[in-house]
């Protein structure tokens, strides 16, 4: 049991790492389904490991930008998938050179789902965590 | 509770997100509009982030109906080198790469084809449907299939066929079952799934074909012309035959030029009663009625952008071939060339492809253009011939008018006749199917029902009788194209093309040289019909009379064609077909290009020596303008009748008397010529146009003849004025109002500024017109009536702007017969129709600068293709047992 209440700590320590960590993995994975709120069941699970709602939605939304971030390059780098984004940029707005806005408008949508799913998941951990884990409580309120 | 007090603000701020994520994931997830859900089609692992660029470098994909292993390998263009054996084998393996470059585009024509487009762009696509169903492409591509599944099991050839259209279905419905997720950014944008292809897809693509060259309402507008302008005036203007035609095929004699007689003005309020009348029962109102009738029909047209685009494209759609025997080449063999001047669109219209059957003992070796969405090759060479086409100017549709009884019968033969009818059930997106009722007459199915149309006239019904209402053969040709070893087999081959109406150019490596003018060309009972009828269905019929009944067919036997001529060449640039020796003169000649393009073609090929491809690939380019050679020096005589010029007038001079009428994008004088000449038109016919109706505008032909033969003929006389005008009055007036629209345009009077390529301008849009997905616009040389053409009005109703043209020279192939290796081609855009691939436009630059790529037709082997080409992926197709 000292080995799993050390291990919690550790967690709760480092849990703004973890969380970043774990949404990021979770998040690049689901990008090979095709089913793309599945974005936010990662941040939920990153957002779950923080004990804060404010840590849960920050380090959500980092772990989401990075993995997303690391999507984009990959995909502008090997499939040119930015000139897709300035045709699409033209075909909404009728302006060119819109490719790279559209882009970081991308990005910013998935930050607010990272955000969104991780304060839903440290907001889900806050509530729950009392019920199956009262010796956390304490550490928890503090 | 205590704990749920603590907690209370945590379940706030938990229920607040939640609603937000909740409502994120409802506004991303459904559609606005055209717009697809946006988090399916924008966030990483979804919609566009899953569009392959580029194919695969190395492809491995199994097929257990493969006889052995196919293997392809894409040169830097992407064009695919398809090594197999046996013929299904090579098709199998064209259908996955053509689907794997062109899914969208084939999906598209084979929806417009068969009236399907609401499915994906759901009710605004409701009407195009119906027009395209009502002409029954999808009905006779069926008809064709069943006849020739029937046919298959005791004609080896049809047996052939039918297994090779099977095999390429497999083969583009591999790629859609392998990748639905990774579709092209249209089905992303539209998003729909690919639904399988059948091989009734491919046949309804030849059907849309036979469309795109043959639907034709120039029987309408020629009896408006004549019904407007009366006889006389008509046979003046639009008459048979036209001045100045070279015929494609040499060996009928040749036309005189014939002067058009200048004769005396008639008052516009008399040409229709005195001029058209002759047919005993046929008043002058009930002339009139019909003239309206028609006329409504055509403005109804309107609504159907589709066919007021068929309507346009009719003075656009063009092409060239020439085929130089070896006594005028370097080589001592044959050189052929073909450039198919259609509408230029992203993806293009061709497909590249070199087929190599390596079977031991196997005999095809073949590099072609094809259709995407069809496995046999348009035009190109095996390494024993090679063929060229351009579209031959038949008249394949006639147009029948009737006076309807009620709903359900109308009036034929004085006779109650009762319509047939088809019911088709048109799916929608997003809608319950639509049930359209289709009547058809005798001849054809009526478009009066759809086409909205006066009150007074909802008795009156309009029907078209066309070539491709039948079961037509030309994949059977096309086939045994592949497989014939001279022209002789080839020529014989062309016996089944029944559909497509071709100037088929063509040569083989035993210095032979062939040209064959060809399609089912009808032939119409014409005894009973009004005098003034010019007959050979060049203008409407009255159906209910059973005027202009189809009695026959012509004989292919009696179809004219060349082959070996004295002269050393043959070409066709679709003028006339055939000189006045011919027996059917007045059947197959229907109007046709103006000659221009062809007069420079005979004229360089007459004097053609030691030609070599370098020539061929110079003569495709050539921008000598012919028309400007005929017209500047009358503009430059009327303006030295001038006592003295302005400024502006003697720059403009001094423009055109220097000039070599090359119609350089970076010349002034192509400006002045073209804008000028197009003035000269105008004025010369608006003020009887203006007065009398709107008779669409003679030829260009027409004016210079007029220009050289009679320089006093009333048309050039300003009927609105009391001076009498001629020739020369009607230039200068068309010179000095284009020389201030130019100096408004421009916005300056410096007239060495006004360069060619700023007011004529190539824009290639895409196949869907979505914006963002076309190139240019980019200043461009040439002209409607040069070798290498681009099309384009810049004056109109006395105001001057940028032309851009959307058409031109389609696909680009010089084949030399002396070494087939060093056979060239190219196409206006890319071999990949994904728009952020390389290949979708990287052959369009070069075509732009007047380049060609190899083909590497003796590459006979990958290795060495991979030893001259540089090689970006490679499929193999391995066989797997079941």
């Amino acid at each position: 049991m000292n080995k799993m209440k050390q291990a919690v700590e550790i967690i709760n320590k480092y849990s703004p790492y973890f969380a970043i960590f774990l949404t990021f993995i979770f998040s690049f994975l689901f990008t090979l389904i095709p089913f793309w709120p599945l974005a936010f069941v990662a941040a939920i699970f990153g957002g779950f490991l923080c004990t804060k709602m404010k840590c849960g939605a920050l380090s959500a939304m980092i772990g989401i930008i990075i993995s997303w971030g690391i999507y984009i390059i990959i995909g502008i780098m090997r499939n040119n998938t930015n000139i897709l984004f300035d045709q699409l940029g033209v075909l909404i707005t009728g302006s060119t050179g819109l490719g790279f806005l559209l882009i970081l408008v991308v990005l910013i949508v998935g930050a607010i789902i990272g955000m969104l799913g991780g304060t839903i998941g440290s907001g889900i951990r806050i509530l729950v965590e009392p019920k199956f884990f009262p010796e956390n409580t304490k550490e928890i309120q503090d | 509770m205590e704990i749920n007090q603590k907690q209370k603000p945590t379940i706030i701020k938990l229920i607040i997100a939640s609603v937000i994520s909740i409502g994120m994931i409802i506004a991303f997830s459904i559609p606005f509009g055209m717009i697809p859900p946006l988090g399916n089609l924008l966030f990483p692992g979804n919609g566009i982030w899953d569009v392959p660029s580029e194919v695969d470098e190395y492809e491995i994909l199994e097929d257990p109906n493969l006889s052995n292993d196919v293997k392809v390998y894409r040169d830097e263009w992407g064009i695919p080198h398809i090594y197999g054996y046996g013929e299904k084998d090579l098709m199998f393996a064209l259908g996955y790469v053509q689907a794997q470059d062109r899914m969208i585009q084939m999906d598209l024509v084979r929806r417009i084809a068969r009236g399907r487009l609401s499915e994906i762009v759901g009710p605004d696509a409701l009407d195009t449907d119906k027009f395209n169903i009502l002409k029954l492409e999808e009905y006779w591509a069926n008809e064709t299939v069943k006849y020739l599944q029937s046919k298959a099991s005791v004609d080896p050839i049809f047996e052939s066929n039918y297994q090779m259209l099977l095999r390429f279905a497999d083969g583009i419905n591999k790629y859609i079952e392998t990748n639905q997720n990774k579709k092209p950014f249209e089905y992303q944008f539209l998003d729909v799934k690919i639904a399988p292809w059948e091989i009734v897809d491919t046949l309804v693509y030849s059907k849309y074909m036979s469309e795109y060259f043959t639907w034709s309402y120039k029987d309408m507008q020629r009896y408006e012309n004549m019904m407007i302008l009366g006889n006389d005036s008509y046979n003046e203007l639009y008459g048979f035959p036209a001045p100045y035609q070279i015929p494609v095929c040499p060996n009928y004699g040749e036309y005189d030029d014939i002067s058009v007689p200048s004769s005396e003005f008639i008052p516009p309020s008399s040409l229709v009663t005195d001029e058209i009348t002759a047919q005993p029962d046929s008043s002058d109102t009930a002339e009139s009625q019909t003239m309206n009738f028609i006329s409504s029909f055509l403005d109804g047209l309107q609504r159907f952008p589709q066919e007021v685009e068929r309507m346009e494209q009719e003075y656009i759609i063009g092409s060239n071939n020439w085929v130089i025997s070896g006594n005028k080449t370097a080589s001592g063999k044959p050189l052929l060339s073909t450039d198919m001047h259609l509408g230029l669109t992203l993806p293009g219209m061709w497909y590249e492809a070199h087929l190599v059957d390596i079977t031991p003992g196997a005999d095809l070796n073949l590099y072609a253009v094809f259709v995407p969405g069809v496995p046999l090759p348009v035009a190109g060479h095996t390494d024993y011939l090679g063929w060229g086409e351009s579209i031959a100017s038949f008249d394949l549709i006639d147009w029948y008018y009737y006076n309807g009884i009620n709903d359900t019968h109308y009036e034929y033969k004085g006779e109650a006749k009762a319509y047939d009818i088809m019911v088709e059930s048109i799916p929608i997106k997003g809608q319950e199917p639509e049930e359209y009722i289709i009547k058809s007459t005798v001849h054809g199915p009526v478009f009066t029902d759809l086409v909205p149309m006066p009150e007074n006239f909802s008795e009156n019904v309009i029907a078209c009788k066309w070539t491709s209402y039948n079961i037509t053969l030309d994949f059977l040709a096309m086939y045994e194209f592949m497989h014939a070893k001279n022209v002789y087999e080839f020529d014989e081959a062309i016996r089944y093309m029944d559909l497509l109406p071709l100037n088929l150019a063509f040569g083989d490596v035993d210095g032979n040289i062939g040209i064959r003018p060809n399609a089912k060309v009808p032939i119409r009972n014409d005894t009973d019909i009004p005098s003034w009828h010019p007959g050979g269905g060049d203008m409407p019929y009255n159906g209910s009379k059973g005027e202009g009944e189809w009695i026959d067919y012509l004989d292919f036997e009696d179809r004219p064609y060349c082959i070996n001529p004295e002269q050393g060449f043959l070409s066709s640039a679709n003028q006339y077909i055939a000189g006045p020796d011919y027996p059917n003169v007045s059947v197959i000649n229907d109007g046709g290009a103006v000659g221009y393009r062809a007069r420079r073609i005979n004229n360089l090929l007459a004097n053609a020596k030691e030609f070599t491809v370098d020539d061929m690939k110079t003569m495709v380019l050539d921008i000598y303008s012919v028309r400007a050679g005929n017209f500047t020096p009358y503009l430059i005589d009327a303006l030295d009748t001038l006592s003295s010029k302005t400024d502006i007038q003697l720059a403009a001079y001094n423009e055109l008397k220097n000039w070599d009428y090359l119609m350089d994008k970076d010349l002034v004088a192509p400006t002045l010529y073209h804008v000028c000449i197009e003035a000269f038109l105008e004025l010369t016919f608006q003020d009887e146009q203006n007065t009398m109706g709107s008779f669409s505008r003679p030829s260009y032909a027409v004016l210079e003849n007029l220009t050289k033969n009679a320089p006093d003929s009333k048309w050039f006389d300003n009927i609105s004025t009391p001076e009498i005008e001629d020739r020369d009055d009607m230039i200068l007036i068309a010179f000095n109002s284009v020389l201030e629209g130019l100096e408004e345009y421009y916005g300056t009077s410096n007239v060495s500024t006004w360069k060619w390529g700023e007011v004529h301008q190539i824009q290639i849009d895409h196949i869907m017109g979505l914006p963002g997905l076309g190139v240019g616009p980019y200043p461009v040389s040439g002209e409607a009536y040069t070798i290498n053409p681009s099309y384009g009005s810049n004056f109109n109703n006395g105001v001057v702007s940028t032309s851009y043209s959307r058409s031109g020279a389609s696909e680009r192939i010089i084949v030399d017969f002396g070494n087939m290796n060093n056979s060239v081609s190219i196409i206006p855009s890319g071999e990949r129709g994904i728009s952020s691939s390389i290949h979708y436009t990287d052959q369009l630059e070069m075509y732009l600068r007047g380049e060609f790529h190899p083909q590497y037709f003796d590459a006979t082997d990958p290795e060495t293709l991979q030893e001259w080409a540089n090689i970006e992926s490679i499929i193999i197709f391995k066989k797997v047992e079941n």
